[in-house]
């Protein structure tokens, strides 16, 4: 279907063309990577240092771990009301923010990139971060006892033993985060601003198809869409070859 | 106990080497200023992280049942009103109805077709398994939009857009996936040697089923069900791309109205979003409550 023009059945490349020469098209990838990689970054340290810190028998530990991961069962929708609700001018953040004196006017946080940037953040978190608990947990605790008693400091034992069994798979969740948020549409939407700085592949593709019916053109736009994220899985995936890959738990 | 203990003999003289290489580090001024640095910084993006999600929570909620809320830190009244208007505006009651007739109705065809292809998958090895597995985890690997548009399109040329079937049809592409993937661990660790024995006691394949492998995985049958359940009141881009004004579901009408926000007071809105937040609270609340229930049950 990428391959036909609307109306005709001749097979052309007319779609790729228009796709890579009109720069109402292709700005979408620059526009979708500048908002998801950096996010995608981010939220990958945050959603460690916090599954790191309450991993093994902390007291609180179930509790920190089940709000964390609490956004994830709202759902897209929802999230982005809240981030309109907490963020807005008027909104506690920036009403804490001015009471305080760190602020003198509010800061626009909604309806542009950074709206939808932490809109991102805190689904990629609750995301990584129901991942990263299993994994934690499956990795055997006597390695690192084993480590400390041989004398290796805390940073030692985690550079040396811990972050080595847990790469290739932080590395797996971290690219499956990414693919999911590529697709990233009612975010973009409602917090961000479609019109020009979160204007990413899924907001072009359903514009073609729900209000031009250009059904071929959409799918042209949800192909280019898959080959990035090819793309982007290929780089994660060599960067995850160069270390140990298998199960951390039995060494099998 | 008796087969741990000469471990424990080994054991023993470790903590004097334990203490002696320690001790450098211990009392390092450096080292304490490092470990506390990192406790510290933990805590701080703990607290930040849960702050801005429970803010965002009951921010949402205070402001749908809010009367004004103008810069203050909390609102000057609390009212029902936004939540009945919003409630009568939308006709909420109505897409309420349609989306748990789609989603019920959904949820119970995706158990019964992924029971059989989750027995198949865990009892036998046929080529290609790996394969298929692959392509069953294509949905949840991959964004909808891949496949949304293409769906789409294949439904209005043969004509189940916009229609209740066609929904249903959209919400087992979510959720067979998600089910086959739930129940696969619970079947693969029933016994097979109580089939033997039904079977060799002259049980039919359907009794087999009902009686034998049933029952014991019911408590993978009601995690999957919440579980996709969930998943398919959230999900949102293809329904969006193949509903009809008249068979939307509450998630679409919501966002619809989102889009097209600046008209309606912002209380308005919230209250919308709180419709769609109930339900799925207390789906995951007993989500929650049944995997807790079935592992104190399994004895774990």
């Amino acid at each position: 279907m990428t391959f036909q023009e609307p109306g005709a059945t001749a097979l052309t490349i007319s779609n790729y063309v228009e796709f890579f020469t009109n720069a109402k098209y292709y700005d979408t990838i620059w526009r979708t990577l500048y908002l998801v990689v950096p996010a995608a970054i981010i939220e990958l340290f945050i959603a460690f240092g916090i599954t790191y810190f309450i991993r093994g028998k902390m007291r609180g530990g179930g509790l920190i771990a089940g709000l964390t991961i609490f956004p994830l069962t709202l759902g897209s929708i929802i999230i982005d009301m809240a981030v309109i609700a907490f963020f807005k001018p008027t909104g506690w953040f920036n009403t804490t923010m001015m009471n305080m004196g760190l602020l003198d006017e509010p800061f626009t946080l909604v309806y542009n990139y950074w709206g939808a940037f932490i809109a991102l953040i805190i689904l990629g978190v609750a995301f990584i971060a129901s991942n990263l608990v299993g994994m934690m947990d499956s990795i055997d605790p006597n390695l690192e006892k084993a480590a400390r008693t041989l004398g290796a400091s805390h940073w030692v034992t985690f550079k040396r033993v811990f972050w080595p069994l847990i790469r290739s798979n932080v590395l797996t969740v971290f690219a499956l985060n990414l693919i999911m948020q590529i697709g990233v549409y009612s975010t973009a939407v409602i917090v961000g601003n479609p019109a020009s700085e979160t204007r990413t592949f899924v907001v072009v593709a359903f514009e073609e198809a729900m209000r031009n019916f250009n059904y071929n053109m959409a799918n042209t736009v949800a192909i280019v869409m898959g080959i990035t994220q090819l793309l982007v899985l290929g780089i994660v995936f060599a960067i995850r070859k160069r270390g140990f890959v298998g199960s951390a738990s039995t060494f099998k | 106990m008796r087969a741990e203990k000469p471990i424990i003999e080994e054991e023993a003289p470790t903590p004097v080497i334990n203490e002696k290489n320690r001790q450098p580090l211990k009392n390092s001024k450096k080292g304490k200023f490092l470990q506390g640095g990192y406790k510290t910084t933990s805590w701080v993006l703990i607290l930040i992280f849960l702050t801005v999600v429970l803010g965002m929570t009951l921010a949402v909620i205070l402001s749908a049942f809010g009367e004004e809320w103008y810069g203050t830190i909390l609102p000057e009244g609390y009212t029902m009103e936004w939540f009945v208007n919003a409630w009568q505006a939308y006709e909420v009651g109505e897409y309420f109805k349609i989306t748990m007739e789609i989603v019920l109705t959904a949820t119970v065809i995706s158990l019964v077709l992924s029971l059989p292809t989750v027995y198949i998958l865990a009892r036998r090895d046929f080529p290609f398994k790996q394969a298929l597995l692959g392509f069953f985890q294509m949905p949840f690997t991959l964004p909808d939009l891949l496949y949304a548009i293409p769906v789409a399109s294949i439904f209005y040329s043969i004509g189940l857009a916009e229609t209740m079937t066609g929904l249903i049809i959209v919400n087992l592409i979510v959720g067979i996936p998600f089910s086959v993937f739930i129940l696969l661990p619970y079947v693969e660790s029933l016994d097979p040697r109580l089939e033997y024995a039904a079977q060799s006691l002259g049980a039919s394949k359907f009794k087999l089923f009902q009686r034998v492998i049933i029952p014991q995985i019911i408590p993978g049958i009601t995690a999957s069900a919440i579980n996709i359940f969930i998943r398919m009141f959230n999900t949102f881009t293809i329904i969006l791309l193949i509903s009809g004004p008249k068979t939307q579901t509450l998630n679409v009408m919501v966002f619809s109205v989102l889009q097209g926000s600046g008209s309606q007071p912002p209380a308005m809105l919230n209250s919308l979003a709180l419709t769609l937040m109930i339900p799925l609270l207390f789906f995951s609340f007993l989500s929650l409550w049944v995997s807790s229930f079935t592992q104190k049950r399994l004895g774990k």
